[in-house]
């Protein structure tokens, strides 16, 4: 048995080739479900903040400014490239690389992404909130535009206490004068 | 890829400065049959003395922090400083611990960062390429790059050369 498998292997090298990786001249083969980098964008985050969470190295730090702006880094140097923070979200703001696995920099104060979600103005009373996110939009109305995104901004004290045709109302307005 | 060539053989030297041991296994990896680095001429050996290239793993515990650094010291000139691993880069999941004496770019000049924790032998392999290039600009006295020195917090304290 053991010669068998000794041969066998003497077969394989003589048929098959050298075992060393040509890896200069071809790109690298990462196996399947191979964990590269998080890739954030912006236009679908919710702001949660589910993914600063579940970082078991601290590599998100969010820092929310009510009103003006929610801003969102995220450091590879610190990163462990466990996805964790891609499991917690729920719009799939986050993904991931899973076709790349060289990493290599010259300035580590560089290997960040400095991003982060605005605050637009709600429709109808004019208070901020923070920008909707692109897939709840999509799920909500079908389509991501001007008019969606408006409808969808339109803040949760004036669904309450405004009636519907009232909302309708001021966000045609708003869309008007916005054109 | 455009490469330098190097004139000369790349010796490394492999520096545990309080790592977990993940990366220094891919280090390892990198250097037998599968993925081969000798096939650049990459050798490792055994004393700081005769090395070219510094490849260093983890964070800097405070208690390696003196020995590293007088390692560091008997590398001959010109020497390249690769990190591996994002422990060495800014301390990584130990970011913050009371026996950190600081990532190593916050004591020594760092070229190359490879990123991963642990990185693929693939990457060291980029990391150990990229490196080479720097020692042979080093040679020849055309190295401009400033090797920033940068904070805990990831801000640039002063730039160096």
């Amino acid at each position: 048995m053991l010669f068998g498998e000794i041969f066998g292997k003497l077969i394989d090298t003589l048929v098959g080739g050298p075992v060393v990786k040509p890896f200069p001249k071809e790109p690298v083969k990462v196996p399947p479900k191979w964990r590269g980098k998080p890739i954030y964008d912006d236009e679908d985050c919710t702001g949660c903040r589910q993914c600063e969470r579940v970082c078991p190295a601290n590599a998100i730090t969010i820092e929310d400014k009510k009103g003006e702006f929610f801003s969102y880094e995220l450091n590879y140097g610190v990163c462990i490239y466990c996805w964790y923070c891609i499991d917690a979200c729920p719009t799939k703001a986050l993904t991931g690389d899973d076709h790349s696995g060289l990493y290599v920099s010259n300035d580590r104060t560089k290997d960040l992404i400095k991003s982060g979600v605005p605050y637009v103005e709600c429709p109808v009373c004019g208070t901020k909130v923070l920008r909707p996110s692109r897939s709840i939009v999509i799920k909500q109305f079908g389509k991501y535009d001007a008019e969606s995104l408006a409808r969808a901004s339109v803040c949760p004290k004036c669904r309450r206490e405004k009636s519907a045709e009232e909302i309708d109302q001021a966000v045609r307005d708003y869309l008007s004068a916005n054109e | 890829m455009t490469v330098l060539k190097p004139e000369k053989s790349l010796w490394i030297y492999h520096l545990n400065t309080g790592s977990c041991n993940g990366c220094d296994i891919e280090i390892l990896a990198a250097l037998t049959p599968k993925y081969d680095a000798e096939r650049f001429g990459v050798k490792l050996v055994g004393s700081p003395r005769h090395a070219d290239i510094v490849v260093a793993t983890g964070p800097v515990t405070a208690v390696a922090k003196e020995s590293v650094l007088r390692v560091l010291e008997q590398v001959p000139d010109p020497k390249a400083i690769v990190v591996t691993g994002v422990c060495g880069i800014t301390g990584g999941v130990f970011r913050g611990g009371y026996s950190l004496a600081g990532p190593l770019d916050t004591l020594v000049p760092v070229d190359v960062y490879v990123l991963g924790c642990p990185p693929k032998p693939e990457g060291i392999m980029v990391g150990i390429i990229k490196a080479a290039e720097v020692l042979e600009l080093k040679r020849r006295g055309m190295y401009t790059k400033e090797v920033v020195r940068v904070s805990e917090k990831g801000e640039v304290l002063d730039a160096v050369r």
